[in-house]
């Protein structure tokens, strides 16, 4: 008579005597030793084995080492999958008191925490990996005792699948990487190699010139490029902008609260005090005040909260939000928008950047209001027409300058080219690049009767 | 008469607080350091604590850590109001784990605030 632990050591014997071991009953061996080709899969198949018939849920924690997250998947006797990310203190609290249980047996109230997704009572092993600690975790979904029976079936079955998960665990980390990898690939285009400890793990193109920039203890970016300038653009823009991030949420934070503190003053004086004109009037537009700036507080952080995903944004915010960040750069000029072929309230929404929008915008906008400074135009105006195309946005943005010069024109998006006294020359070229990972166009030249005209399209689906 | 204390470092809403709790009846005493409230709760019995997070000195969870030593963990849960602008993720948990509520600054309603301040008294 074998063992459970002769059967799984000789795993020769049990692949080669196939028949035997299942006539012999040991085919819920031979199935958990078999790789699984999903965690999913794993766990429906310790749930399917005969001796553990009478439990209906499993559920598999795995916590990466070294990071603050852990990874819980579950399976039902109903087909139910979940997945779900927790906060490791959860993790470490209930791998502890698995570690320390001798028969790992538990009920509801030894166990109680928001990472075990099931009532009743239940059997728990834990898995320690070099990189990963794992706990399995079965539960009958009734309050009926576990039996000695069950803690030996339990046992004597996970026996046969640390190999299995330890080949599932890597894939995911494979596919931790390659997530990674993607996050950082939207966000910019050049980046086309991660590499862990100096060996590389995925690349896409063969580097011609690179720069290195350290993620975290094990992961570096390998940022490779055509060109040195446009190493230098990129990460000078991406500086600039993760600090605006940063800086503007400061603000916000540090901002809020004496905007705040005027508003309930100048409530409790308008409420005390309203039989008295002058008071009355000048405490309500203290309150006026102090609600617009409230505004453009919460709007500014909006606009640039989100870094890199998509999200849904209404286009008429971004624009009208951007205009008002313009208005130091373009004082004197009137700016005139105009909305076409809008015809359905939906027609407005997108689905895209809208950090990388205004940013465009912007610079475009700023660069009209420039050169009709600085060419001393009469009566200068810059009109803003925003146009539903609907698979994509046009906005485009007219003055009544001089127009563009043929001979610069050719010249425009190329990097630290500028005709101006001040500037680094920089904000053509980023704008180009951003249009390009918006999946856009960016059209520009000459009015037929007079100025310059710039137009970006975004797709409304990034 | 109930007995309040507000610790708020901005001065405006410090007074407005105060003034507006006074209104409803309650004796209300406001202090805009961590360290001078600490003193206070460690001198007087406060029916209730209203405590902004980020003081100049020290942190409001900083406060309520000093407060065990004096009071039972239900008599924090029961006492302690935290009122902040930085209600992350975060900080929900920490006031979670001492059983406080949490009132986000700024607040929409102030008059419902100072009901709800004095309804948590009672």
């Amino acid at each position: 008579m074998h063992t459970s632990t002769d059967l799984y050591k000789k795993q020769r014997f049990l692949f080669s005597d196939k028949r035997f071991a299942e006539n012999a009953g040991y085919k819920d061996y031979l199935n958990l030793l078999k790789q699984s080709s999903s965690i999913e899969e794993l766990l429906n198949k310790i749930l399917s084995t005969k001796p553990l018939s009478s439990f209906y849920t499993a559920q598999l924690l795995v916590h990466s080492k070294g990071t603050t997250q852990c990874q819980s998947m579950n399976v039902d006797r109903n087909g139910n999958f979940n997945s779900k990310s927790f906060d490791v203190s959860h993790f470490t609290k209930l791998l502890t008191l698995v570690k320390k249980s001798k028969n790992k047996k538990f009920d509801q109230t030894q166990i109680k925490s928001e990472t075990i997704q099931f009532l009743g009572t239940f059997l728990a092993k834990n898995f320690s990996f070099s990189s990963h600690d794992l706990l399995l975790v079965i539960s009958r979904n009734d309050f009926l005792p576990i039996s000695d029976d069950d803690i030996n079936s339990f046992n004597r079955l996970t026996l046969f699948i640390p190999n299995s998960l330890r080949t599932l665990i890597g894939m995911s980390k494979k596919q931790q990487n390659e997530n990674i990898f993607n996050r950082f690939i939207n966000l910019h285009p050049e980046f086309k190699a991660l590499s862990k400890e100096g060996k590389s793990i995925i690349t896409t193109k063969k580097k011609i010139d690179s720069k290195t920039i350290h993620i975290d203890n094990q992961h570096s970016l390998e940022l490779i490029s055509l060109s040195q300038d446009s190493i230098t653009i990129d990460l000078k823009h991406m500086e600039r902008v993760l600090l605006l991030g940063e800086l503007l949420n400061t603000l916000r934070h540090e901002l809020s609260n004496p905007i705040f503190g005027i508003n309930l003053a100048a409530e409790l004086m308008y409420t005390t005090h309203n039989e008295h004109e002058l008071i009355s009037d000048f405490s309500q537009q203290i309150l006026r005040a102090a609600k617009r700036s409230q505004n453009i507080l919460d709007n500014f952080s909006k606009l640039y909260a989100n870094q890199s995903e998509a999200t849904t944004c209404d286009i008429r915010n971004v624009i009208n939000e951007t205009i008002t960040l313009t208005k130091s750069e373009t004082k004197m000029i009137p700016k005139k928008t105009s909305w076409n072929n809008f015809e359905n309230e939906e027609n407005y929404f997108l689905k895209s950047n809208p950090t990388w929008i205004s940013q465009i915008f912007f610079n475009i906008v700023v660069n009209a209001a420039q050169a009709l400074t600085e060419s001393e135009t009469v009566s200068p105006e810059i009109n803003i027409d925003i146009k539903y195309l609907k698979d994509s946005i046009s906005i485009q943005v007219n003055d009544n300058g001089p127009g563009i010069c043929t001979a610069i024109i050719s010249n425009l998006f190329t990097p630290f080219f500028t005709t101006k006294n001040k500037g680094t020359g920089l904000g053509l070229s980023i704008c180009k690049n951003l249009v390009k990972r918006l999946g856009g166009k960016l059209d520009y030249g000459n009015n037929k009767d007079v100025g310059a005209f710039f137009c970006v399209t975004i797709p409304v689906k990034l | 008469m109930t007995k309040i204390l507000v610790v708020e470092d901005e001065p405006l809403i410090q007074k407005t607080l105060t003034l507006l709790l006074q209104r409803k009846g309650s004796q209300t005493k406001s202090s805009s350091s961590g360290t001078e409230a600490i003193k206070m709760i460690a001198e007087e019995d406060f029916d209730c604590i209203v405590c902004d997070l980020m003081l100049k000195d020290i942190t409001g969870f900083d406060v309520i850590e000093e407060a065990k030593k004096k009071m039972t963990s239900d008599e924090i849960k029961n006492k302690f109001i935290i009122i902040t602008a930085y209600s992350s993720a975060q900080v929900q948990e920490k006031a979670a784990s001492y059983g406080c509520q949490v009132i986000p600054k700024p607040f929409h309603d102030i008059n419902k605030v100072i009901n709800q301040i004095m309804e948590f008294t009672k």
